[in-house]
């Protein structure tokens, strides 16, 4: 006979129901019976015998909200998870479900060691050269919502450059964050009191939350997950058309996509992948992360050729074009990319005094970046001037925005 | 050179590990001219207790667990220990971990390995690292030379991507050791290189597990331990580093999941909950292992996995009220009744079902019953009390 398991789940963001949450019907042996991806406020019935069943869902961030539930044979039975509990505000919710955020103790933005806190936007033009917005209100004068724990931001760039958000503050450490050339971007800057990592955590997502919490499962290494959320996106043998020719599936996505076929050692994936999504994402402004994409394709495909005693001149031309080109990769799992690519050639034959002089700026960034952030983390006064070294006060080089003015 | 375990497998499908644990330095901190030549390379480090104590203590577990898709071939464990821990039993076959046999013995491991796809090859250091272009990680006799310290030590991040060419289609490799630049080498390039040489033409293994106790510029710690400290020498349990703790836990089920009716341990589970568990080793732990992993395979099987268990009410006025009670796992079989009357704090029970009851003396709140479920590696519940 059995009943209805009704999952409720409970989140009042205005973009929790594009936030995957991955839900396990377990049964009472604790063997997953059902599993399905979820947006953070969907209702869904599964069918179930009577008896004890645990309802789990899952988030991104690592986060987990889990309850058992009793089934009478013929009653149906509604379980609910409160996932908002996991968010301080409605307008964090999208941070706190599918980014990799630091979960200890809170600050205010009202403490002295915040005062001053500040923001700007710099845009990498061609070649990439970085400049900061002399519009900073055009911006981020788009605020969603300003509270003592936590501000977000809206940014509209129409997808026109890649862009990086610089933070800082009289007692805060200059840093600066990657910013994804699509067209809106949300933002969150957040006081926290982590005595090893940096003041102000900041986070950023395109609207895209499945290619958010995609990057988010590769940073953690979950790769069960990251396997079964990118299947969604990526094209089936004999089927012709699918999500990847939606105006959903923006570049943070497609990059995220090439990333786990990468991470999974799925060349022939990555190669199909890039063949659906050139024509969209191939053009354009400097796009770094892509052209990583493509320079682990062409390393494959040199790593089969006849020709793969010259591998390391292809690639020198390859990677000179991304240095001279394309700039910083807005992800860290491109700049990791990046490293194992020149790394790979660390004692080949190459033009090594070109070689050796990128691997130090990668390397500069790698040893001034947050190793934990999704996106390209690392302190320093200037986007192409990375250093471990912290820089305080106001700049005085061009405009700000305070992120919590003492008004508030 | 001998081996800590040889189950005589030869060619077939196997687990290879090779297992280091450096504690004894014989040239930190030296002594007059040189010391000061080694420090003005790498700062003042000093000789280390956990390490040989965490080797041996992995090398043990990983001879006795079972389960695993293939069976146990080699164990090859090099360790020195810190003179003053003289009481520390050293196992028989057991050679010292200076630079040329880590050296020897990796080659040697390379070769095993590389002799089946099917092979599991398992890496495991624990000492001293530092980071700077690569992550340096020092034998025993680093600073021999003391003009060139460096070449008693070897670096970890070429020797891990070089050794994807090795056939064995899994490789895990474990290093519980620090990652600061300590200030000497900001004006210094270490001369250190890898174990062995990198084919680009060879791709990443099929499935790769890489944990790191430390994140980039932070440490990794363990329990202090003296020649005044109780356990220290003969009782070689305490002063097991907490990463290898949380790795131990991880491969022992706190990172399990069900699947097929059977609890397993996959390369995935791991580097996803290893953090997790370092904090149930050590809450007040500020420390942060970095991972890699590219697939889902499973490592092992395991019996029904303990879980870090929570339990509390809310409001947490009602903690000091309430005695809490929870009975399972249901079903089947037995109810196991545990009782306590204050806030459970970190026990571990069997992954399951429970059921959960909170009863007052008083009449300030009212009972509560509810169900958990309990997965690993942790659970929390708040029982909301009226």
């Amino acid at each position: 006979m059995g009943a209805i398991l009704t999952v409720q789940l409970d989140s009042y963001g205005n973009e929790s129901n594009r936030v995957p949450v991955m839900v396990d019907i377990l049964d009472s042996g604790l063997e997953p019976r059902h599993s399905t991806w979820l947006g953070a406020k969907a209702r869904r019935t599964f069918p179930v015998d009577a008896g004890m069943w645990g309802v789990r869902a899952k988030l991104a961030s690592g986060a987990v909200v889990e309850k058992a539930v009793e089934v009478e044979d013929g009653r149906d039975v509604e379980c609910r998870l409160q996932l908002h509990e996991l968010s301080p505000h409605e307008t964090n919710e999208w941070a706190y479900f599918t980014q990799p955020i630091s979960r200890i103790d809170k600050r205010s933005f009202s403490e002295a060691a915040y005062r001053g806190a500040w923001i700007r936007l710099w845009s990498c033009g061609l070649p990439p050269f970085w400049k900061i917005e002399p519009e900073q209100g055009h911006y981020l004068h788009h605020i969603v919502s300003r509270d003592s724990d936590g501000v977000v931001y809206q940014l509209k760039t129409y997808g026109s450059a890649q862009y990086a958000v610089q933070v800082g503050g009289p007692r805060i450490p200059w840093k600066f964050i990657g910013v994804p050339p699509d067209s809106e971007v949300t933002i969150l800057v957040r006081p926290l009191s982590d005595r090893r990592g940096h003041p102000l955590e900041v986070l950023v997502t395109s609207n895209n939350l499945d290619g958010a919490s995609l990057l988010t499962f590769l940073r953690r290494s979950d790769v069960r997950q990251a396997q079964s959320l990118s299947a969604a996106w990526l094209p089936v043998e004999g089927i012709r058309s699918g999500r990847w020719e939606s105006a959903e599936l923006d570049y943070s996505t497609a990059i995220a996509v090439g990333y786990f076929l990468i991470r999974t050692n799925d060349f022939s994936g990555l190669d199909r992948w890039l063949g659906r999504i050139d024509g969209r994402f191939g053009l354009g402004p400097p796009r770094s992360d892509y052209a990583i994409l493509q320079l682990w394709r062409e390393i494959d495909r040199l790593r089969q050729s006849e020709r793969a005693g010259e591998a390391p001149h292809a690639l020198y031309s390859w990677i000179s074009h991304i240095y001279y080109w394309e700039g910083l990769p807005v992800f860290s799992d491109g700049l990791r990319l990046l490293l194992k690519a020149l790394s790979l050639f660390r004692n080949t034959r190459t033009n090594s005094v070109f070689h050796n002089a990128y691997l130090n700026i990668v390397n500069a960034y790698i040893g001034a970046s947050d190793p934990f952030a999704v996106a390209t983390t690392f302190t320093g006064s200037q986007p192409d001037n990375p250093s471990a070294q912290p820089i305080y006060g106001i700049p005085e080089d061009g405009p700000i925005e305070f992120v919590y003015p003492e008004s508030n | 050179m001998p081996l800590f375990h040889d189950s005589q497998r030869g060619t077939q499908s196997s687990i290879h590990a090779l297992v280091i644990g450096v504690g004894g330095y014989a040239h930190l901190p030296g002594n007059g001219a040189l010391r000061t030549k080694i420090h003005a390379h790498i700062g003042r480090l000093q000789p280390l207790v956990c390490p040989p104590r965490s080797a041996l203590e992995f090398a043990e577990w990983l001879t006795n667990s079972t389960e695993w898709p293939q069976e146990l071939g080699t164990i090859d464990l090099l360790i020195s220990p810190e003179p003053s821990d003289s009481g520390f039993p050293l196992p028989i076959n057991v050679l010292p971990a200076t630079i040329s046999n880590i050296r020897q013995a990796f080659s040697d491991w390379l070769d095993r390995c590389d002799k089946n796809k099917d092979n599991v090859a398992i890496f495991y250091f624990c000492g001293h690292g530092v980071e700077k272009a690569d992550h340096y990680l020092l034998a025993e006799d680093f600073g021999a030379n003391p003009n060139d310290p460096w070449l008693g030590s070897f670096a970890f991040d070429q020797t891990r991507e070089a050794f994807h060419k090795c056939q064995a289609q899994t490789q895990c490799f474990f290093v519980d050791a620090c990652r600061e630049i300590t200030s000497a080498m900001l004006t210094i390039e270490p001369n250190s290189s890898a174990l062995t040489s990198r084919d680009w033409t060879a791709k990443d293994c099929l499935n790769d597990l890489t944990l790191r106790a430390a994140a980039r510029k932070e440490a990794a710690f363990g329990p202090k331990l003296t020649s005044k400290s109780p356990g220290f020498g003969l009782n070689k349990t305490p002063g097991v580093a907490y990463f290898t703790q949380a790795l131990i836990r991880s491969l022992d089920g706190a990172a399990a999941v069900k699947q097929g009716g059977r609890w397993q341990v996959t390369t995935s589970q791991v580097a996803a909950s290893i953090n997790d568990v370092l904090k149930m080793v050590k809450p007040s732990l500020s420390q942060r292992c970095t991972v890699a992993a590219n697939s889902n395979a499973r490592l092992r099987f395991v019996l029904t996995p303990k879980v870090r268990i929570r339990v509390s009410c809310n409001p947490e006025a009602a903690d000091q009220h309430a005695s809490l009670s929870c009975s399972g796992p249901l079903p089947p079989g037995q109810p196991v009744q545990y009782t306590k009357t204050s806030p459970w704090k970190d026990e571990d029970v069997e992954a399951g079902t429970y059921q959960a009851q909170a009863v007052f003396a008083g009449n300030q709140y009212t009972h509560v019953l509810e169900n958990l479920m309990v997965t690993p590696p942790t659970h929390s519940t708040l029982l909301e009390c009226k």
